[in-house]
């Protein structure tokens, strides 16, 4: 079992004996360290009283009833087109917050996109000696493929600049909340297909960057109005220590570069 | 997973309906108990377990074997019951009663007696108690207690099945409690 060297402070933060400014620490610690959130579960009077609560007992004919009225709907979907699941019942699912994971966006990016856009820039390229260059640098990439890295990530630049801003309950208030959610959610399944072609170009940079933006992305398009006083803090807490604006700076100012026209 | 439970799965998938059926025994009972504790109703989570299935049933092909199936089934029935319970939301006509006029929550609002532990332990009402004060928590935070300490989830389970991060659920899980512990009074293990 690892250690912490936070790990004997818990039992001060349960007991209140800490200051406010240590607790609040703390707790931020609390939540990204497995070692000290174990700990915490383990000393927590709450946490024990949940999890020794008995479980409840069900009405004496719930499962023989539910089998057979499930047995009865199965039949039904028997008889139903096969056709189903179609493509607005899956587009549906993920634009409705909370279906958002990343499977059914995967599969969605697919159907929706269906086929990558620019097939033809995804031609092998040379293995890459020295450090990995984002794909927009290529020199084999077209120029519209960089302007659409660069659309992709001047939107995640926007966002980002939107999400620092937002206030609780403000944002609520406004719909705010709402329009960045599903900026985030669009942005998600299109990073789905640039994953796939920065996969094939074998661009492990724009990858990584990839993912890195989809853990900002996805926690945006999951921020809900009422776990907005805990979550937004986290967020914008995430975008500062990833440093991530930076890196999307650098990489827009690459692909500036890269699309500039020759001068004489 | 094992070869048998593998090989359960490709049968069903290929659209063999016994198959499909030793999946529904297999995790019927779970499935049923994860929607009561998200719903607090037996009727409820009945139906939607009956949804569950049916769900898995036509999505069966677009099911990842590398992913589990027990995993997946979760995740449809954890995303079924956070629908019920926003539009639940939507429509309490009284909301008034336990939200302050910001939407947040009305902490004075404890319950009359804050209970000691061992009351609350030896209590046959404990877990009805636990289930009144946890419907006071965000939708979030409810799913993510109930599959943690309900449904004795590992934190990484939670977060594949509610699609988010395992900070978040620790986020969810660790501000849960705390408003848990301001509804139902500071208990004291002696
Ligand atoms: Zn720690």
């Amino acid at each position: 079992m690892k250690t912490c060297h936070f790990e004997e402070k818990i039992d001060d933060l349960l007991a209140g004996s800490l200051e406010a400014e240590a607790a609040e620490a703390l707790e931020n610690h609390l939540v990204t360290c497995t070692t000290c959130f174990a700990r915490w579960e383990e000393a927590s009077a709450m946490v024990q009283v949940l999890s020794q609560a008995s479980a409840p007992e069900p009405p004496p004919n719930l499962l023989a009833d539910f089998q057979s009225e499930l047995t009865k709907a199965l039949a039904s979907e028997d008889d139903k087109s096969p056709l189903w699941p179609n493509i607005q019942n899956r587009a549906r699912s993920i634009f409705w917050p909370g279906n958002t994971t990343y499977r059914v966006l995967q599969a969605a990016a697919l159907l929706i996109f269906g086929v990558f856009i620019g097939r033809q820039f995804l031609a092998p390229v040379p293995e890459v000696v020295g450090p990995p260059v984002p794909a927009a640098l290529n020199q084999n990439i077209s120029t519209e493929e960089i302007e659409s890295v660069q659309r992709f990530f001047n939107e995640a630049e926007m966002l980002i600049i939107q999400v620092m801003n937002l206030s609780y309950p403000d944002a609520i208030e406004t719909e705010e909340i709402e329009f960045t959610q599903s900026i985030a959610q669009d942005m998600l399944v299109r990073s789905q297909t640039m994953q796939e072609e920065a996969l094939e170009l074998n661009d492990m940079a724009m990858l990584k960057l990839l993912h890195r933006m989809d853990v900002l992305l996805y926690e945006v398009a999951n921020l809900s109005g009422e776990d907005m006083p805990d979550m937004l803090p986290f967020i914008q807490k995430m975008i500062r220590d990833m440093n991530i604006v930076a890196e999307i700076r650098l990489i827009l100012e690459e692909t500036r570069e890269a699309i500039k026209p020759f001068s004489i | 997973m094992n070869s048998d439970a593998e090989q359960i799965i490709l049968e069903a998938k290929a659209g063999d309906k016994r198959a499909f059926n030793m999946l529904v025994t297999q995790h019927q009972k779970r499935v049923l108990y994860l929607a009561y504790d998200l719903l607090g109703d037996w009727d409820e989570a009945k139906d939607v377990a009956q949804e569950v299935f049916v769900k898995a049933y036509q999505k069966l092909d677009t099911f990842e074997e590398r992913s589990r199936f027990s995993t997946w089934i979760y995740r449809i029935t954890t995303n079924l019951c956070i629908d019920i319970q926003r539009k639940r939301k939507r429509n309490r006509t009284e909301p008034i009663e336990k939200s302050g006029p910001d939407g947040k929550l009305n902490l004075n609002q404890k319950l009359s007696e804050p209970p000691k532990i061992e009351a609350l332990l030896e209590n046959t009402q404990l877990r009805r108690q636990l289930e009144e004060a946890l419907t006071q928590l965000s939708i979030n935070q409810k799913t993510a207690i109930s599959l943690r300490y309900f449904q004795e989830f590992s934190t990484t389970e939670i977060a594949e099945t509610m699609g988010c991060s395992e900070n978040t659920v620790r986020i969810h899980i660790f501000r849960g409690i705390k408003k848990l512990k301001t509804i139902l009074g500071n208990i004291q293990i002696s």
